[in-house]
């Protein structure tokens, strides 16, 4: 029988096998080398411009009162924020990827169950930023006059609220687009993975 | 707790080895999913609070990094590349006929899915069925028919080669 012959064969080769590197202790001293470990990196390096620009915005702020009031600046610091949120999540969905524990079928489970959810999780916490941006901004317009603004606040308000709503359209498509590109594939072959299971 | 890891994964050497045989395409990918397994296996350690015998975890890590890695490159070709078996088993398989065979069943091998080879490994290994339930997650009786099916396969497979 095939498998009978081929465990025989084994069990004799491995028995006086020659270990990959002797040296194990300098091996796990070492970063990961595997795809998703990369894509931390990556996404670990992307992370660092936010607080820098965060920094940059305060130094200004602190240095120019006109700066300080201008509506404008505090919306380009709400958007870095929400997409310095965004990147910190997908950053732990990576971080949670990596995770090997379990048996095969909870492990699957438990990813394709992360990756799944968190699009949804991810942009719905997306969509109520921008939509709390876009209120704060229709309050403060109305209440402070901001020239970068005047023209916006004349605009019927029909419009500026389709603006709202078209915006966050663009961003659920962009998401998705950058979601799929990143975790598409992995996705699809983990649910493959999940298949041969059963 | 790094003297004790180390002395588990010591003991512990042979099986990693194996994993590596069965999922790796051919000699630097082994060297690869070899350091990525021990990473993981050091990693998770903290974890491990001896619920399970420790090689029972030792697998579940292992199978399920060298299952779920994504490879750098794309293709994922696999290469059969015998260079990538240790001089040892070369020896072994000195004898024509045994190195034919080896050559045929391993090629076959190769060919099953990835669930399907972490049976045959676990098989190979001499684990019982409960066990391969606790490491995989599949019940008993849908790996005795998986396993029945894969037999059946490798028949076929190593017909056909």
């Amino acid at each position: 029988m095939e498998l009978n012959e081929l465990k025989e064969m084994m069990d004799t080769s491995t028995n006086n096998y020659t270990p990959l590197n002797n040296n194990i202790m300098e091996l796990i001293n070492h970063k990961s080398q595997g795809a998703l470990a990369h894509l931390a990196q990556k996404m670990k390096m992307g992370l660092f411009p936010f607080p820098i620009a965060a920094i940059l915005f305060a130094v200004v702020f602190i240095t120019n009162a006109q700066a300080y009031h201008s509506l404008l600046n505090w919306m380009l610091l709400g958007i870095l924020f929400i997409e310095f949120i965004n990147l910190l999540f997908n950053y732990g969905l990576v971080k949670q990827l990596q995770n090997p524990s379990g048996s095969t079928r909870e492990n699957l489970i438990a990813k394709i169950n992360r990756l799944q959810k968190s699009f949804k999780r991810q942009f719905l916490i997306t969509c109520c930023l921008y939509a709390a941006m876009a209120i704060v901004l229709e309050i403060t317009m109305y209440y402070h006059a901001d020239a970068n603004f005047s023209g916006w606040f004349k605009t019927p308000v029909v419009l500026r609220i389709s603006f709202y709503v078209v915006f966050l359209v663009i961003q659920f498509m962009l998401k998705k687009y950058f979601y799929k590109k990143q975790f598409g594939k992995h996705l699809q072959e983990l649910q493959h993975l999940f298949q041969q299971l059963n | 707790m790094k003297e004790a890891f180390l002395t588990q994964i010591q003991l512990h050497e042979k099986q990693i080895y194996k994993i590596c045989h069965f999922y790796a395409t051919n000699k630097a990918d082994m060297q690869d999913l070899y350091q990525e397994i021990l990473l993981q296996l050091w990693k998770s350690y903290p974890n491990f609070r001896g619920e399970s015998k420790f090689n029972t975890w030792l697998y579940q890590v292992a199978i399920n990094t060298a299952i779920t890695r994504l490879r750098k490159d794309k293709k994922n070709i696999r290469v059969y590349d015998m260079d990538h078996l240790s001089a040892e088993v070369q020896n072994e398989v000195a004898d024509a006929n045994k190195e034919e065979l080896y050559h045929t069943l391993y090629a076959a091998v190769e060919q099953l899915n990835e669930i399907e080879k972490a049976i045959v490994l676990l098989f190979i290994d001499g684990k019982t069925y409960a066990e391969m339930e606790a490491i995989l997650g599949i019940s008993e009786p849908t790996l005795r028919v998986k396993m029945n099916r894969i037999k059946e396969k490798l028949r076929q497979l190593t017909k056909s080669i």
